[in-house]
C-alpha cells in the first residue's frame, strides 16, 4: 500500500520536474515531511524516491540545487545503516551530473571514505560506490588527484575484502586507471597491491563480459608493480596447487614482455631457481612447458633491455647461474636430469643470438669431450642429440660477419663426430648423426668442400643401405636438402657414383635379376630422384633417369613392368621437386616429354623384332606411371610455355607430326585416331595426361578436331583402355572449357554419341563409360546439363545389363581422380559438388528404388550407399534418419560392397544418434549381420548402459530391449 | 533339472500349475510423451522388466504361474535400490535358484549400474529359502554360473521373447 502511493508519487514528481513546473528543490520540500522522519525505513523510502527522481533528471539539475543536494547527502549518510542504501543512490545520481562544481567531488568521496564502512553493506549497494567512484574518475580526475594519496588509500579502504566477482570486475578497472593515469600512490602502493594481489590466480572466468575478461583486467593491473608482483609469483610457483603454478608461469612469461632488467634485477636469482625446480622436479608437462616459456622470455627480456653505460650487464650473470646449475647434469647421459637440463639450456639459449653464444660456446666443448668419453651407443646418442638442439637453435639467428659466427671454432670436432655417428652399427645413433649433418649443413659457409665430400660419401653408402629403411629414408631426405644447399658437391661427388652404379645395375640386370642387385637398383633410382632438389642436379639426373630408360628399349636388358614403373616414379617425384622452380619446370618438361613419347610410339609400333620393352611400355600399369609423370611435368608450367608445348603434341596424335620427337625415324605413320594399331590407340592415356593438365587460359589447337576425334575413339569397341582414356580425355576438356557455343556443340555431339551407343549393339558399355565421365566433367562445374545427365545414368541402373556398372559409376561421380578432372591439374572443381550432387539425386534414387523391380534394386541400392558413404559426415547425419530403412534394405543385398557402405554410413549414426535407431531395426540389422557385428558386441552393450538410465520411461524400454537383444547375440541359447 | 517325483507327469515337478491372467502393455501417459517431464523408475517398470521370463520347465512366464507379482516388487529410483520377491510354484521346486538367477541377470542387464538388487524368496514359500537367497545374494557365485556355457543356455532361452 505504502510502496503503491510512493511509485505513484514518484511519477508525478518525475512528470513535473521534467516538464519544469516544478524545481527539484520543491520536490524535497514537498517530501520534506517523510525525509525527516523519526522513523528510519520512512525515511530511507522518502530518500529513495528522491534519488530516484534525481537519478532521471540530473542533467536537468542547476548548480545552486546540486549544492544543497550534496549538502543534503553528505549529511544523511551519517543516518541509520537502513537509509545508507538510498543515500548513495541518489550520490550516484549527483555523481553523473554534469552541474557539478568543484571540490564537491572530492568532499562526496571524502565523507563516504570516513562515514561508510563500504564491505559491511550488499553487493548492489558496494557497485554504487565503485560507480560513484568510477564516474568522478571519468570526469573529475585533476581534483582527485589534487586529493593525493589519500584518495588511494580511501579507495583501498572501500575494496579491502571485496568478494563478489562483479563489484572486483569494477573494481580491478579502477586499479588499473589508478596505476595507468598516474594518481598518486604514496605510501600506499604496497597496500594496494595487496588489496588486488589476493585474488591471484583467478579461477574465476565471467559468463558474459563482452568486453573484458577477468584475466585480461587482473594481467593489466599487477605488472605495473613488479617489485610486489614478482615476489608474488615466486610464492605461487612454489606453492604446492598445480593451476597456482601454471598461472604464475604465464603471468611472468607474460610480465616479461613489459618488464626490463631494472625491474627483473633482484628477483632473478630465485626466479631461476623456482624454475629450475619445476623443471627438474615435475610430473606434468604444462608445468615444465610453461616453465622453459618463462625461462625463455626471462632471457629474452635481459638481452633486449637497453644498459646505462655503468650498469652491468645481468644477462651474462644469468646465464651463468643457469650454466652453472645445469653443466654438471649433462656429463651424465644416464641421469635423470639430462634432459631437463638440456631443455632448459636450449630455453635459454632460444631467446636470443647472445644467449645462443654465450651458452653453446659453454656447452658445446663439454658435450664434446662427453661424446669422446662415452663409447656406448646409446650414451653417444643421447648427447648428439643434445648437441643437435643447440645446434638447431643456432639457425635462428643470422650472423653478417663470418668470423664472428661461434660454430666455426668447434666445426672440426662436429664434423668428426658427426662421421663418427654415421659409421656407428646402431642405427639410432646414425639417424641422429645424418638430422645433424643436414642442421650442420644448413649454416652458411660452416663446411668446407672437404668436409662436404666426406659428407656426400656417407650419404652415398646410406642411401644403399639394406637392413634399416628409417637410416635410409632419413639419408635421402638430408641428401635432398643438402643439395638444394651444395648443388657442386653434390654433383662432382654423388651423381657420377649414381650414374656408374646404374650403368652397373643395367649390367646385372642384363645378366639376369637377383633380388639384393634388383633393390640395389630401386634405391639408385631413388636417390636420383631425391638429390634433384637444384636445378643444376635436375639437368644432370634427368638424362641419366631417361637414357636409362632408353637403355632398356635398346634391349640389352631384361626389363620387367616393375623397372620401368620405379624409373617412371622416379621421373614423377624429379618433376614434383621441379614445379616450384619454372625453369627447372620447363626444363624438365621439354626434355622428359618428348623422350617418353618418341618411346611409347616407337612401341606402338608394329614390328618384326619385338624387344620385351615394346610391350612392357604398353601395359596399363607402366601407362598409368607414364601419366603421372606427363601429368607431374605439366601443371605447374606457365601458360605460354605450355602453349608451345601443345602446338607440338596435338598435332603429333592428330596429323602424326613426329618432327619434335627424339629418334623419330619410325616404320611407319603414328595414326593414333585413324586406322592406327590398338597399340597406337593405346597412347591416347599420354595425350589426356597432357591435355588435361594444361592451365585453363591456354588454347588447344584444333580442338574441334580433337574433341570429334576423343568422341569417335571413346565409342570404339575394340579396346576398352583407349575408349576409357578418349573419354577421360573429352571430359576433362569439357571442364575447363568456358560456357558458351562451342560448349554447347560439344555436348550436344557427345549427347547424340551417348544416346546412339546406348541403344543395342556392340559399344553399349563404351558409350556408359562416356556418358559417365562426362556426368561426372559437368557435375564438378555444376553445369546446368548436369542434372539431365545424371538422370539417365539413373535410369540405367535399372539396365539389365549396363545396370551394376551404372550403380559403380556413382561412386566415381562423388570420389576424386588422381589424372584428370583434378584441382592440381586446373580442372573446375566447385566446393561442394558432392552436397549438391547428394540434394538434387537422392530423393530421385530412393523414388527409383521403390519403382524398381525386385532384380535391379540392389543396384539402386549400390548407387545410394556410394553417395552417402563419399559425403561428409555432418551432412549425412541429418538425412539418415529418412533413409534409414532403406539402408538396413541395404544391408540385407548380397553385394559386399554395399554391405560395407552402408555399415560405414550406419556408423556414425549409431555413434551420435542411437535414438533414431529403434530397437526393430536394430534387431533386424543384428540378424543380418550377425558376424560382422560380434567384434561389436561389448561396445554396444557399454554404450548402450547409459539410455538405461534415461529420465524418459520409453527411452529406458527401447534401451533395455536393445540391450537384451545384443546380449543375446551370439550367445548360447538365443 | 530332475525333478524329485512329480505330482502327475513323472518328468515335471509340478504338471498341472495354476495359470493366472497377463497384464495388459502399460498404456503410455501424456506425462511420458512429454519430453520435460521425468519418468522415475517405478515398480510397474520393474514387474514389466521380469514378468516375461520365461518358466524353465512350462511354456509360460512367470507373471502367467504369479512366481512374480507387481506387489512383490520394491524400488526406489532416488536410492537406487530394487528388490524383488518370487514364488516358487511348489514349496519343494528345484527351478527356484534357476528362476531366481534369470531374474537377477534379466536385471542387470536391464537395469542402470547404479542400483542395488536384491532377488530374493517370499518368506515361507520355499523348503531351502535360506540356501537359495544365499546363493543369488553371492555376487561372485552369480558371475560363475554365467560363465558355465550350459547354464546360460539356460538363462538365456527364459530370457528369449517368445516368438
Amino acid at each position: 500500500m505504502f510502496f503503491h502511493v510512493f511509485f505513484l508519487l514518484f511519477l508525478l514528481f518525475l512528470l513535473d520536474v521534467k516538464s519544469g513546473s516544478y524545481t527539484v528543490l520543491q520536490v524535497v520540500e514537498a517530501l520534506g515531511s517523510s525525509i525527516e522522519n523519526p522513523e528510519p525505513r520512512t525515511r530511507a523510502r522518502g530518500i529513495q524516491l528522491l534519488s530516484q527522481v534525481l537519478l532521471q533528471c540530473q542533467s536537468l539539475l542547476l548548480e545552486k540545487e546540486v549544492v544543497h543536494l550534496i549538502l543534503f547527502y553528505e549529511n544523511r549518510l551519517k543516518d541509520h545503516h537502513l537509509v545508507i542504501p538510498s543515500v548513495l543512490q541518489g550520490l550516484r545520481a549527483l555523481s553523473l551530473c554534469v552541474a557539478l562544481p568543484p571540490g564537491l567531488a572530492v568532499s562526496v568521496l571524502k565523507a563516504i571514505f570516513q562515514e561508510v564502512h563500504v564491505q559491511s553493506l550488499p553487493q548492489v549497494d558496494r557497485h554504487t560506490v565503485y560507480s560513484i567512484i568510477t564516474n568522478f574518475m571519468q570526469t573529475r580526475e585533476e581534483e582527485l588527484k589534487g586529493l593525493g594519496a589519500d584518495f588511494t588509500f580511501g579507495f583501498i579502504q572501500v575494496m579491502d575484502g571485496e568478494k563478489d566477482p562483479r563489484n572486483l570486475l569494477v573494481a580491478f578497472r579502477i586499479v588499473h586507471d589508478l596505476i595507468s593515469r598516474d594518481y598518486s600512490l604514496g605510501p600506499f602502493v604496497e597496500e594496494l597491491f595487496e588489496v588486488t594481489s589476493c585474488y591471484f590466480p583467478i579461477d574465476f572466468t565471467p559468463v558474459s563480459s563482452p568486453f573484458y575478461s577477468f584475466i585480461h583486467l587482473f594481467a593489466s593491473v599487477l605488472p605495473s608493480l613488479p617489485q610486489f608482483l614478482l615476489p608474488l609469483l615466486i610464492e605461487k610457483v612454489d606453492s604446492e596447487i598445480l593451476s597456482a603454478k601454471l598461472d604464475s608461469l604465464q603471468t611472468l612469461n607474460a610480465c616479461c614482455a613489459v618488464y626490463g632488467q631494472k625491474e627483473l634485477k633482484d628477483f632473478l636469482p630465485s626466479l631461476w631457481a623456482s624454475i629450475r625446480r619445476e623443471v627438474f622436479q615435475t610430473a606434468s608437462e604444462r608445468v615444465e612447458a610453461d616453465g622453459l616459456a618463462a625461462l625463455h622470455s626471462l632471457t629474452a627480456c635481459l638481452s633486449r633491455s637497453v644498459l646505462r653505460a655503468d650498469a652491468e650487464d645481468l644477462l651474462d650473470s644469468f646465464l651463468s647461474n643457469i650454466l652453472q646449475d645445469c653443466r654438471h647434469h649433462l656429463c651424465e647421459p644416464d641421469m635423470k636430469l639430462v634432459w631437463p637440463s638440456a631443455k632448459l639450456l636450449q630455453a635459454a639459449a632460444g631467446a636470443s643470438a647472445r644467449a645462443c653464444d654465450h651458452i653453446t660456446s659453454n656447452v658445446l666443448p663439454l658435450l664434446l669431450e662427453q661424446f669422446r668419453k662415452h663409447s656406448q651407443s646409446n650414451q653417444r646418442r643421447t648427447i648428439l642429440e643434445m648437441i643437435l638442439g643447440f645446434l638447431k637453435l643456432h639457425q635462428k639467428w643470422s650472423y653478417e660477419d663470418k668470423d664472428e659466427r661461434p660454430l666455426n671454432g668447434f666445426k672440426d670436432q662436429l664434423c668428426s663426430l658427426v662421421f663418427m655417428a654415421l659409421t656407428d652399427p646402431n642405427t639410432q645413433l646414425q639417424l641422429v648423426g645424418i638430422r645433424t649433418l643436414a642442421v650442420l649443413g644448413a649454416q652458411p659457409d660452416l663446411l668446407s668442400p672437404g668436409d662436404l665430400e666426406l659428407a656426400v660419401g656417407h650419404l652415398y653408402r646410406l642411401s644403399f643401405l639394406e637392413e634399416d629403411s628409417q637410416s635410409w629414408v632419413a639419408a635421402l631426405e638430408a641428401s635432398g636438402a643438402l643439395a638444394a644447399l651444395y648443388p657442386v658437391a653434390f654433383s662432382s661427388h654423388l651423381v657420377p657414383k649414381l650414374a656408374e652404379e646404374l650403368c652397373r645395375g643395367e649390367l646385372d640386370l642384363a645378366k639376369g635379376d637377383e633380388p639384393t642387385k634388383c633393390s640395389r637398383h630401386l634405391r639408385c633410382l631413388q636417390a636420383l630422384s631425391a638429390v634433384s632438389t637444384h636445378p643444376s642436379i635436375v639437368r644432370e639426373t634427368l638424362p641419366l633417369l631417361l637414357q636409362h630408360l632408353f637403355q632398356m628399349n635398346k634391349g640389352s636388358m631384361i626389363a620387367g613392368t616393375s623397372e620401368v614403373i620405379a624409373i617412371c616414379q622416379s621421373l614423377q617425384q624429379v618433376a614434383e621437386k621441379c614445379q616450384r622452380d619454372p625453369e627447372s619446370c620447363w626444363y624438365f618438361h621439354q626434355t622428359a616429354i618428348p623422350c617418353l613419347l618418341a618411346l611409347a610410339v616407337q612401341a606402338s609400333m608394329p614390328e618384326k623384332e619385338h624387344s620385351v620393352l615394346r610391350r612392357v611400355l604398353l601395359e596399363d600399369e607402366v601407362l598409368a606411371a607414364m601419366v603421372s609423370v606427363i601429368g607431374t611435368a605439366t601443371t605447374h608450367l606457365s601458360p605460354d610455355l605450355a602453349a608451345q608445348s601443345v602446338a607440338r603434341i596435338v598435332p603429333l596424335f592428330l596429323d602424326g607430326d613426329i618432327s619434335f620427337l627424339p629418334e623419330n625415324s619410325f616404320p611407319c605413320r603414328f595414326q593414333p585416331f585413324q586406322d592406327g594399331s590398338s597399340g597406337q590407340r593405346r597412347l591416347v592415356a599420354l595425350l589426356m595426361a597432357f591435355v588435361c593438365s594444361l592451365p585453363r587460359n591456354v588454347e588447344i589447337p584444333q580442338l574441334n578436331q580433337l574433341m570429334r576425334e576423343l568422341v569417335e575413339l571413346s565409342c570404339c569397341p575394340s579396346c576398352p583402355s583407349s575408349s576409357t582414356a578418349a573419354a577421360k580425355c573429352f571430359a576433362g576438356l569439357l571442364n575447363k572449357l568456358p560456357a558458351g557455343q562451342q560448349l554447347d556443340e560439344f555436348l550436344q555431339l557427345a549427347v547424340d554419341k551417348v544416346e546412339a551407343g546406348l541403344s543395342p549393339g556392340p559399344c553399349r558399355s563404351q558409350a556408359f563409360t562416356l556418358l559417365l565421365w562426362v556426368t561426372k566433367a559437368l557435375v564438378l562445374r555444376y553445369h546446368p546439363l548436369s542434372s539431365c545427365l545424371t538422370h539417365r545414368l539413373m535410369g540405367l541402373l535399372s539396365d539389365p545389363e549396363l545396370g551394376p556398372a551404372a550403380a559403380d559409376g556413382f561412386s566415381l561421380l562423388m570420389s576424386d581422380c588422381t589424372d584428370v578432372l583434378t584441382r592440381a591439374g586446373h580442372a573446375e572443381v566447385r566446393i561442394m559438388f558432392r552436397q549438391r550432387f547428394f540434394t538434387d539425386n537422392v530423393p530421385a534414387l530412393v523414388k527409383g528404388f521403390h519403382a524398381a523391380s525386385q532384380d535391379v534394386k540392389p543396384n539402386y541400392l549400390k548407387g545410394l550407399s556410394h553417395v552417402l558413404n563419399r559425403l561428409p559426415k555432418p551432412v549425412l547425419l541429418p538425412e539418415l534418419p529418412t533413409l534409414l530403412s532403406l539402408l538396413l534394405e541395404a544391408l540385407s543385398c548380397s553385394d559386399c560392397v554395399v554391405q560395407l557402405s552402408t555399415l560405414s554410413c550406419l556408423q556414425p549414426l549409431l555413434l551420435e544418434a542411437p535414438q533414431v535407431m529403434t530397437p526393430t531395426t536394430l534387431c533386424k540389422a543384428v540378424a543380418l549381420l550377425t558376424p560382422q557385428l560380434l567384434p561389436y558386441k561389448p561396445q554396444v552393450i557399454r554404450a548402450l548402459a547409459k539410455p538405461l538410465d534415461d529420465k524418459k520411461r520409453l527411452v529406458r524400454k527401447e534401451a533395455v530391449s536393445a540391450r537384451g537383444e545384443w546380449f543375446l547375440l551370439g550367445s548360447p541359447g538365443s | 533339472m530332475v525333478g524329485g517325483g512329480g505330482m502327475g507327469g513323472g518328468l515335471l515337478e509340478n504338471a498341472n500349475p495354476l495359470i493366472y491372467e497377463r497384464s495388459g502393455e502399460r498404456p503410455v501417459t501424456a506425462g511420458e510423451e512429454d519430453e520435460q517431464v521425468p519418468d522415475s523408475i517405478d515398480a510397474r517398470e520393474i514387474f514389466d522388466l521380469i514378468r516375461s521370463i520365461n518358466d524353465p520347465e512350462h511354456p509360460l512366464t512367470l507373471e502367467e504361474l504369479n512366481v512374480v507379482d507387481q506387489v512383490r516388487v520394491q524400488v526406489s529410483d532416488p536410492e537406487s535400490t530394487v528388490a524383488v520377491a518370487f514364488t516358487p510354484t511348489i514349496p519343494h521346486c528345484s527351478m527356484a535358484t534357476l528362476i531366481g538367477l534369470s531374474i537377477k541377470v534379466k536385471l542387470l542387464r536391464s537395469l542402470p549400474q547404479r542400483f542395488k538388487m536384491d532377488v530374493h524368496i517370499t518368506p515361507g514359500t520355499h523348503a531351502s529359502e535360506h540356501a537359495v537367497n544365499k546363493q543369488l545374494a553371492d555376487k561372485e557365485r552369480v558371475a560363475a554360473a554365467l560363465e558355465n556355457t550350459h547354464l546360460l543356455e539356460v538363462v538365456n532361452q527364459c530370457l528369449s521373447a517368445r516368438s
